[in-house]
């Protein structure tokens, strides 16, 4: 929603690229999950970190990561009101939309995860291929002189800007809730891999449409770029107004993601207050939520800092205290460690998706070397990194199939 | 505060109490408690916006702080 604008404003006209960085370091959560999945079978990350770190020490690092998952709902659930109060329904009070949206979650709160999985089935095919053919409805907007002196921003400003990603990506961490969900943990390894890498070449067209067709000056003072850049698809007289098509999709997944890190909390929270009747909690969390959305982050620029610098924090502290987590949990049971095994066809495709992410990241390195002296340089390293972060992708397609494969033997 | 707000929210709490109550009796202590909890925590901020009753800035003041910080560490 927000977070183009700031990567633009740091890394200008390279932007595209910045999100290759964090995934890397996420990389290694998905494998840590994948190990502990393995390792303590039908259990979720509330239940792991009890065995690992005793009673009172799991307790301590569960409340953290409880927190960090509420602050999530109500980042996502203020930055989305405020979205739609600003951009589509400008009459209408934050406090009507938010009550609205807060109803929907509440909702599907009250059912399972499987039932979030068959939504997302619905709308997810249709939000993959708005956003892929999104180069396409926008080409008569689309100018590559935009985009030029390909990688000349400088690594540091690309670091940066990583880091900015990071506390967006990191909310991956709350797939730690439903590790017990999936019976195989060869599963959750590619799927995880899977769902990280897909997203990556996602915002890398999203980000790289707003560079081309807006130009990054634009792109960094507007408060939301994806809004003003789906604004700019006008396919032919007829179909004027493809923006609100995109967004009757594009609401329902966000909202779809709110649900899920709800859902995650509910099972920590009743994790945590040993119930198995989660729905009691539902509506006064409901409750809870409206009122801190609408008091914690009052004003647009508090919701801002929020989501784009102090999230940043709260990543990095929740993923340092899940590695020192799992290596407390590794230096205990050790030997359930040593059981975790992928299928030969999928290790195969993990190491050739481990390949072509490192493949994608040399030509990074060497354009930013060169591109300063070449022009040329930089732009076939650009188109290296690109058709590289689109092979890792449908590798990493292949390490899902081998993973269902594997499991059905 | 927009008034349908202020009866939408005080009508909710009242049925989420009232709903629940018997349910959470059967649960343990520590549940019990933060049941009220909950519902404490939320009359509290809602009083707090109806009556306009100014809360120590706890979070804006720690927001502004860990956001001021990152952005001198950015360019």
């Amino acid at each position: 929603m927000v977070l183009p604008r700031e990567i633009i404003r740091i890394s200008d006209k390279d932007a595209w690229i910045s999100n290759l960085i964090p995934a890397m370091v996420l990389l290694l959560t998905c494998y840590l999950y994948y190990r502990l999945a393995a390792a303590y079978p039908g259990k979720h990350l509330f239940e792991i970190s009890v065995l690992a770190l005793g009673r009172v020490g799991g307790r301590v690092f569960n409340s953290i990561i409880l927190l960090h998952f509420g602050l999530l709902i109500i980042r996502d659930l203020n930055l989305m009101s405020k979205f739609i109060n600003i951009t589509l329904l400008t009459e209408t009070p934050v406090s009507a939309i938010l009550f609205a949206m807060v109803g929907v979650v509440l909702y599907f709160g009250r059912l399972g995860v499987e039932d979030h999985a068959r939504v997302n089935e619905i709308i997810y095919p249709i939000f993959l291929v708005l956003i892929l053919a999104l180069p396409f409805m926008l080409s008569s907007e689309i100018s590559f002189q935009r985009m030029e002196p390909f990688m000349t921003e400088g690594l540091g400003n690309l670091l940066a800007s990583g880091m900015v990603n990071y506390g967006w990506l990191g909310d991956i961490i709350v797939m730690g809730a439903f590790l017990h969900t999936l019976s195989q943990a060869s599963q959750i390894h590619a799927v995880l891999r899977n769902g990280l890498l897909t997203s990556i070449l996602l915002l890398t067209l999203v980000q790289g449409c707003i560079i081309l067709a807006l130009g990054s000056n634009l792109g960094e003072i507007m408060v939301f770029p994806v809004y003003t850049l789906t604004q700019q698809i006008s396919l032919t007289e007829f179909l004027d107004r493809v923006e609100l098509i995109v967004y009757a999709v594009w609401l329902p997944i966000t909202i779809l993601k709110v649900i899920i890190v709800y859902g995650a909390f509910q099972i920590g929270f009743s994790h945590m207050l040993r119930t198995k009747k989660k729905q009691v909690y539902n509506l006064p969390l409901g409750l809870l939520m409206v009122i801190l959305s609408l008091v914690m982050m009052d004003t647009m620029a508090e919701a801002f800092h929020f989501s784009l610098y102090t999230s940043i924090v709260h990543t990095v502290v929740t993923q340092a205290l899940l590695y020192v987590m799992v290596a407390i949990a590794w230096i205990r049971h050790k030997s359930r460690f040593d059981s975790a095994r992928l299928s030969e066809v999928q290790r195969r495709w993990t190491i050739r998706t481990n390949i072509l992410i490192f493949c994608s990241f040399a030509p990074v390195i060497a354009g930013y070397m060169m591109a300063h002296d070449f022009i040329l340089a930089g732009m076939v390293a650009s188109a290296l990194h690109f058709g590289f972060k689109i092979l890792f992708v449908l590798s990493s397609r292949k390490e899902v199939h081998a993973a269902r494969e594997a499991s059905r033997q | 505060m927009e008034p349908i707000f202020t009866i939408v929210y005080g009508l909710t709490m009242i049925i989420s109490i009232s709903i629940n109550w018997k349910r959470i009796k059967k649960e343990s202590r520590m549940a019990r408690w933060f049941f009220i909890g909950l519902h404490g925590v939320s009359i509290i901020f809602f009083a707090s916006l109806l009556w306009k009753i100014p809360l120590p800035p706890l979070f804006q003041s720690y927001n502004n702080t860990m956001s001021t910080m990152i952005r001198n560490l950015l360019p």
